[in-house]
């Protein structure tokens, strides 16, 4: 059936478009005619050109210009400086005057298949970013550039290495377990950014990400100054015709292209300082005992200053002893070891990180050929010593502008991101695990003996940071190109016909280095992976523009797209090193049978899109997309997409609106389906093998060579029947431009349901699986974005010299989990057995679910007869990782040449789960451990109903025996205002510059996060182990973010 | 016209290529790496490696092994403090039971029977049993007959424990019954087999010792008496193992990796050091005897090697005598040799056993000798398995000077045996069984049933914090998985979530 539905659209189309392109005549004419611009003045020297072609004219003092057409099919293009410029298609007239507006009236944004149209004309939200947002904000991930600049767009850092990985939604989460990141699009070809992880195949410790911690996400291979301009395509209406993979937005990147001209040469150099934020340690206290020994490597009596803690094994080289002060009134401490000397381990461990970036690039054309040229390389040296990266872009761009009827457009652009970084997470291996209990009275620079073995403070064998750091690392080398070929064909005046096809291809090599003598993994490890992704992706289409007559202008998309995926990964996986330093797989002692990893995943569509629009004041428009998708049985496999949006300009359909206050005025709607299929593998029962291990950290692997290899049943069941996700979304807005549009809104509501989620639902295990793929579910995002920007001065006076301009985005999401499967009541995203992040039916997304204080029916703490709080009976939810809403302000002053951005972000609500502050609240290097000794009263009711006023005493047993034991006074509040990005740049006037052969000549300086205002104890809240997995707000032991400063030099001659 | 034809020809080459052959072009949807089916060789290997590491040396253990005192966690509380959340055992429950075990022996015995590979099913269903006692041991009732049928039971209702008992009981009959069938495929067990390598003869012997060993379970529920339990178990017994040469161990390996479960968990630094034996309660329970327990020495391991851990003594009649000095075996201790080595076996089912419940089944038939008979042969089965294992101890010079001397040894041996035997109560009896038993399930289950060693209540108790009770940990709670995805059925048993749910005995603690 869908065959033949296939076989005849494709013959229509064809018929289509040779029939209509044989059916044109060309007739010459002249058009005359006045420019003016809103005010009605008239324009002279504005330029009148031929679309497609250097023709054209320039208007005379009072505007007029004359100018021989080809055909009516011509389209001009009028423009003058300063203001955007209008295209109006010729026809049969004759007489053409045209007025350009000064304001942002008529802004022209890219969406799909980068077909620029005019934003009046769209049913739906989409924004823009563009470059210079991008670049200034000199941050190595897109991701993290476009944190705070989007509404409706939520960024998360996963914290503060070179090359972490950042996660992006759009407008909340759209799917419960799988991906719900946008898709991003480069020039019209989709871009991978999964996070690979050669861990992910393994099968021990360092197979979680609990323990290692997560690795880059692929955007990151973008050099952000390559970028022309960002759309974000928000909406299932924007994205529909992008069809599944579409569903959770989508983030079109379009590069920069050359333009016809003299060569132009530009150059960009930036310096970036980058310092640690770390706050939330005591400096008071110093190390305990443990067992009979004291740390201090002397006995009691000759030096050993520690006092015995309560029981055995109580004070376990960690930061439960004397005060210094404490510590020198002892006399024999002082008689066998002096003072002691105390430091700051955290501050001794980090450096200042320092970043190098330069981009070359030259652009021009020559006849009909445009070609840009670029080059940048940065290089990264994290804050944590032995993290850093190295990144290449070359990008090489060739086009024709003609006016022929065949055109095209290249780009090869090739990416090298080399990244070296230190594992995160949970575990002896982690440096952070370790860093953030190092007690102040050990100099942790002092974690070498000759042989370059690990000097060890104490018997249970804590890894120094320092050590780990030099001896511990998880590197990657990805070789990646990224390749677009595009071709057209102007079939007639109004249709062109073009075939993209683009390949994103890379090899990403990694590599684990755990040295011997790491303790934890005394034997040392390592393994040498070879990640393969290529992907395909063809789309042919035709673009079909029309005016049919004054009233009624018509656009259409029709088109193919294939789409093909595949994906590699093998692993070397050797345990138990020859010899220190030497990682040769050949000579490991364990060689480990890593099965590969390969994934195949390919879909078919076809697409059209038809858009009317009603004498410039209502536009209508409907999309429709089928989708096969290989990952689903053939019966589930196609899937219609439709959407409907339109635009209604209220300024023009009411003439009584005073155009002097509203310029423009524009209401929208929308209702749109997208959806997605499901991961490859998934519909058939699948056997795995045996790999027993425990939940904690053993394991037994099958080695090499080794014959006993056993099977099992996986413990997911599969689902033949599995059919798509489905997302059906409403949404409603408003663009409102006042004062000539120097004051500007924007507003969206959006009310969208996911229903038949595709989801690994966790079954009863009684049931024989622990989890199975159902199609089940519905959820709900509620959201309002709004972007509001407003010209202050030039509202109140239009000459005035200092421009200012500001800009809001506010960003709030509602996520309600209407339903699940029957009997299910929550998923688990993330984090131990205890505590954990998961998705609950009665607490919504995100929830943090672990052990908890006892309250009554009034919510009161119920206070036991030793003053402390009751732990709860069960574990229970203690927070929610889902902001309320986000926020952000950006300034920008412009003086002449002088430019200052001001630019504040914020989060509003949003719980983190500080598992930090639990190990070192346990540790006693917690900064609110420091009140030790101190009598605290509990706020809360006795047994007996009164209220609480029995003391007890916070020493080390209160800690590590009660407060370390309740996850949930380990949840903080992930609020945060960071003055994102200030920066101040320069623009030398043309006047100095005209001696030389410089043409423009600019300098920076910007500094990031050097406010936040947060109750987050590590100050910087912004920390995530799962790095963009769904599993959000779960900061342990990762690397902390950083203040930084840069300087940069831009110039082009 | 030509030249347009040409560029739309080109246009449209990939177009219609992809979309005429469309559904051959979806067709990769096969996983190249894991298949959709295994033959029963592979399935038998894959539930013997899962059930050894994950239940019988995973989780279940090391929780009983705490509750029962046997070990203790240094630093925060723990098992041995009842510190047992309803997350703690879900994995016990959910991946390594339900799913990793029982579902492929469910697979197994069917994928088998339809071959006529009937052997193949007959260590599917004992191991089956085995696993589901300690389910039903843990929790109490669970679900069962609707169990490992995701179709038609999503949700499965849970079965009273007197009910799988029966279940138990009829799967072993029905192994035994499958081994003897002489219906029998010519693919029979071997190196798949990482217990017995194929021999079935003493996994006949095996389901006769696991049929004893559940009879004697019910000795004291409600509405079963002790005496026809226990003739239940004599016969069973007298079909079991006859020697050590029966013992079922599943071999661990000291290559990287291939460790025996509890050198792992708490020896080899991979996890951390925290899990001790119980140096209170377990030593002073050994050390019974003058310190002449041998066993001292294989269950601790020395805190300091150095130090010497035996003393051969002169006498004045010029006798000698070996004893133990419990200096080095301490609350430093990490687990012994003999089962936390890297290449220490893990006992599945030991002829010691066999033997203590010939001996316990005897005594509440009040046959005394029989009973002081069959104590011995347990003491001695237990003393003759751990002596092959004096070679792994740390000795120093001095240590192995004194145990060369073989006749000091056997003495020393022989003598405590002599010393327990003869004072064969009922304590005596029950207090070898749970040293014997050290670091397994069945400890718990006799600490429960029998009330034997009695034990003190830890300082930082759950239980005594919580609830003010004296009680040990009477149960598992039921896991979270089952609150979270069979919510309804869990609740119809009455057990609270939560901590106070192990104050909850299970059916056959229940009698009053």
């Amino acid at each position: 059936m869908q065959r033949k539905i296939l076989l005849s659209f494709t013959l229509l189309w064809a018929m289509l478009t040779i029939g209509l392109g044989s059916a044109f005549a060309q007739t010459e004419r002249t058009v005359t005619g006045v420019v003016k611009d809103d005010t009605g003045e008239t324009l002279p020297s504005a330029t009148v050109v031929i679309k497609g072609t250097t023709q054209g004219t320039i208007t005379d003092f009072d505007g007029n210009y004359s100018l021989v057409v080809p055909s009516p099919e011509t389209i001009l293009v009028y423009s003058f400086a300063g203001m955007p410029s209008k295209e109006v298609t010729v026809g049969n007239q004759t007489v053409i005057d045209v007025t350009l507006s000064s304001e942002m009236l008529e802004q022209v944004v890219v969406t799909s298949f980068g077909i620029e149209e005019q934003k009046r004309t769209l049913g739906y939200a989409l924004q823009t970013v563009d470059s210079k947002e991008l670049t200034n904000s000199r941050e190595t991930n897109l991701v993290n550039a476009l944190a705070g600049k989007v509404a409706g767009v939520q960024v998360t850092s996963s914290g503060g290495q070179a090359g972490a990985s950042s996660r992006i939604t759009i407008r909340g989460q759209n799917s419960l377990v799988g991906n719900s990141q946008p898709l991003f699009v480069v020039d019209g070809i989709p871009l991978d950014n999964r996070q690979t992880n050669a861990s992910s195949s393994l099968n021990d410790s360092d197979g979680s990400l609990l323990f290692t911690g997560a690795g880059s996400n692929r955007v990151v291979d973008i050099d952000p100054s390559i970028i022309e301009s960002t759309s974000v395509l928000k909406g299932a209406a924007a994205t529909a015709i992008w069809g599944a993979r579409g569903a959770n937005g989508v983030i079109l990147i379009t590069t920069k292209k050359g333009k016809k001209g003299k060569p132009k040469f530009n150059f960009s150099s930036n310096l970036i300082l980058n310092d640690a934020i770390v706050r939330g340690y005591q400096d008071k206290y110093l190390q305990g005992s443990s067992r009979d020994i004291f740390l201090n490597g002397l006995p009691e009596g000759e030096g050993g200053f520690a006092g015995k803690g309560p029981g055995n094994g109580q004070q376990q080289g960690v930061s439960w002893g004397p005060s210094l002060e404490e510590a020198i009134q002892n006399d024999s401490l002082l008689k066998y070891v002096g003072v002691p000397k105390v430091y700051d381990p955290r501050a001794d461990f980090f450096r200042t990180g320092q970043t190098y970036d330069n981009v070359f690039s030259v652009s021009g054309g020559f006849d009909n050929y445009v070609y840009r040229v670029s080059y940048s390389n940065r290089m990264e040296q994290g804050i944590a010593p032995g993290n850093d990266l190295t990144r290449n872009n070359l990008s090489i761009n060739f086009g024709s502008q003609s006016d022929k009827k065949f055109n095209f457009q290249t780009s090869i652009n090739y990416f090298n991101t080399k990244t070296t970084r230190l594992a995160e997470g949970n575990g002896a291996a982690a440096y952070m695990f370790t860093l953030s209990r190092w007690p102040i009275s050990i100099d942790i620079t002092d974690y070498e003996k000759e042989d370059g073995s690990q000097i060890t403070y104490t018997e249970n064998n804590v890894n120094n940071p320092l050590w780990l750091a030099k001896n511990n690392n998880f590197s990657s080398n990805v070789n990646r190109l990224f390749v677009n070929a595009t071709v057209n064909y102007k079939v007639n005046s109004w249709i062109t016909v073009y075939n993209r096809l683009g390949v994103d291809g890379y090899q990403d090599n990694q590599k684990q280095k755990t040295n011997l003598g790491t303790f934890g993994r005394l034997e040392g490890r390592m393994f040498d992976a070879t990640a393969e992704n290529i992907l395909i992706d063809n789309t042919l289409y035709a673009v079909i523009q029309k005016q049919i007559n004054d009233d009624f202008e018509f656009s259409s998309t029709v088109g193919h797209n294939l789409n093909l995926r595949n994906f590699e990964m093998n692993v070397l996986r050797g345990i138990g090193l020859p010899e220190r330093d030497n990682y040769n797989y050949e000579e490991t002692q364990v060689k480990l049978d890593v099965l590969p990893t390969i994934e195949k995943v390919r879909s078919t569509s076809v697409f059209a899109t038809a858009k009317m629009g009603y004498q410039e004041k209502i536009y209508v428009e409907v999309t429709g997309r089928n989708d096969w998708f290989s990952t689903l049985e053939p019966g589930n496999r196609s899937v219609f997409y439709p959407s409907i949006s339109s635009n209604t300009i209220l300024s023009e359909l009411i003439p009584a609106l005073p155009k002097n206050i509203i310029s423009y005025w524009g209401v929208r709607a929308s209702y749109a389906q997208a959806g997605s299929a499901a991961e490859p593998y998934v519909t058939r029962q699948l056997f795995n093998r045996t790999d027993p291990s425990d939940a904690t950290r053993g394991s037994i692997a099958v080695a090499e060579g080794q014959d006993i290899i056993g099977f099992n049943r996986s413990s997911r069941a599969a689902e033949p029947n599995l059919t798509h996700e489905l997302k059906k979304e409403f949404e409603v807005g408003t663009d409102i431009k006042l004062f000539k549009g120097t004051l500007r809104a924007d507003f969206a509501y959006y009310d969208s349901r996911v229903v038949n989620q595709i989801v690994p639902a966790e079954v009863s295990g009684t049931t024989g699986f622990s989890s199975r793929w159902i199609n089940g579910g519905v959820i709900r995002n509620r959201g309002v974005e709004a972007t509001i920007t407003a010209d202050v001065f030039k509202l109140i006076q239009k000459k005035f010299p200092l421009d200012w301009t500001i800009s809001l985005n506010y960003t709030r999401n509602r996520f309600e989990l209407v339903s699940l499967q029957e009997g299910i009541e929550s998923l688990f995203l993330g984090g131990f057995n205890s505590p954990q992040i998961r998705v609950d039916r009665n607490f919504g997304y995100g929830v943090i679910w672990g052990s908890r204080l006892e309250r009554n029916d009034n919510g009161e703490l119920i206070i036991d007869n030793d003053g402390r709080p009751k732990q709860a009976n069960t574990l229970g939810p203690i927070g929610n990782t889902m902001p309320d809403w986000l926020g952000s302000i950006r300034n920008t002053f412009s003086y002449k040449g002088l430019s200052l951005t001001v630019f504040f972000d914020g989060r509003f609500g949003g719980d983190i789960l500080n598992m930090d502050l639990l190990y070192t609240t346990g540790a006693g290097t917690a900064l609110i451990t420091e009140n030790r000794g101190n009598v605290v009263v509990w706020k809360g009711v006795k047994e007996d109903g009164t209220p609480n006023d029995i003391p007890i005493i916070a020493n080390q047993r209160y800690y590590t025996n009660f407060f370390s034991q309740i996850d949930e006074l380990f949840v903080e509040d992930g609020s945060f205002v960071k003055l994102r990005e200030i920066s101040l740049s320069y623009n030398l006037p043309k006047k100095l510059l005209e001696k030389l052969p410089i043409e423009t000549l600019s300098f920076t300086a910007t500094g990031r996060n050097l406010y936040i205002s947060s109750n987050f104890s590590y100050f910087d809240p912004e920390g995530n182990l799962y790095g963009s997995g769904n599993a959000q707000g779960f900061y342990h032991a990762v690397t902390p973010g950083t203040r930084s400063y840069a300087f940069g030099l831009n110039v082009t001659f | 016209m030509k030249k347009i034809n040409i560029y739309i020809l080109s246009l449209l080459l990939i177009g219609p290529f992809s979309l005429s052959s469309c559904e051959k072009l979806l067709d990769v949807n096969e996983d190249p790496i894991n298949p959709t089916e295994a033959t029963e060789e592979l399935l038998l290997t894959g539930i013997q490696q899962n059930f050894s590491f994950e239940v019988l040396g995973g989780i279940p253990a090391r929780m009983a092994a705490g509750i029962t005192q046997q070990t203790r966690y240094q630093i925060f509380q723990s098992y041995d403090d009842y510190f047992i959340t309803e997350n703690d055992v879900d994995g016990f429950w959910n991946d390594f039971s339900y799913v990793g075990v029982m579902a492929n022996c469910k697979i197994l015995s069917e994928q088998a029977i339809a071959k006529n590979k009937n052997y193949h099913a007959a260590i599917a269903k004992i191991i089956w049993a085995q696993n589901m006692a300690m389910i039903t041991d843990a929790f109490g009732d669970a679900p069962f007959s609707q169990a490992w049928q995701p179709e038609t039971y999503p949700f499965p209702v849970y079965d009273t424990q007197e009910e799988i008992f029966v279940g138990i009981q009829n799967l072993l009959d029905e192994a035994i019954a499958h081994i003897d069938d002489t219906n029998q495929s010519a693919e029979v067990p071997g190196s798949d087999d990482l217990v017995y390598g194929g021999n079935m003869q003493k996994w006949r012997k095996y389901a006769y010792g696991l049929k004893a060993r559940y009879y004697m379970r019910l000795s004291n529920a409600p509405g079963y008496n002790a005496q026809t339990q226990s003739q239940l178990v004599l016969d069973a017994v007298a079909q079991s193992f006859t020697s050590n040469d029966d013992n079922a161990l599943y071999q661990y390996s000291s290559q990287l990796l291939q460790e025996n479960p509890w050198n792992q968990y708490a020896v080899n630094d991979r996890w951390n050091t925290f899990t001790v034996p119980n140096a209170v309660t377990y030593k002073s329970n050994l050390l019974l005897v003058n310190n002449r327990d041998l066993r001292l020495a294989l269950h601790f391991r020395k805190s300091d090697p150095d130090k010497n851990g035996f003393i051969l003594q002169t006498n004045d009649n010029g006798t000698v005598n070996l004893y133990l000095d419990p200096a080095p075996y301490n609350n430093q201790s990490l687990l012994g040799v003999l089962y936390a080595d890297s290449d220490s076996p893990l006992p599945w089912l030991m002829y010691s056993e066999i033997k203590f419940l010939e001996a316990e089944a005897h005594h509440h038939l009040s046959n005394n000798s029989a009973r002081d008979e069959a104590f011995r042969g347990a003491l001695e089965a237990d003393f003759s398995f751990i002596r092959s294992f004096l070679n792994k101890i740390a000795l120093t010079e001095e240590d192995r000077s004194a145990l060369s001397n073989t006749a000091a040894l056997d003495e020393m041996i022989q003598t405590y045996i002599a010393t327990i035997v003869e004072r064969a109560d009922y304590t005596t009896l029950m207090t070898q069984k749970y040293i014997v038993n050290f670091l397994s399930f069945e400890s718990y289950n006799d600490l429960r049933r029998t009330g034997i060693p009695e034990l003190n209540t830890p300082d930082r108790s759950v239980l005594k914090d919580r609830f003010e009770s004296d009680s040990i940990a009477l149960r598992f709670p039921y896991p979270s998985s089952e609150w979270q995805y069979n919510p309804r059925n869990v609740a119809t048993r009455n057990v609270p979530l939560g901590f106070s749910s192990m104050l909850v005995p299970v059916w056959w603690d229940s009698k009053e």
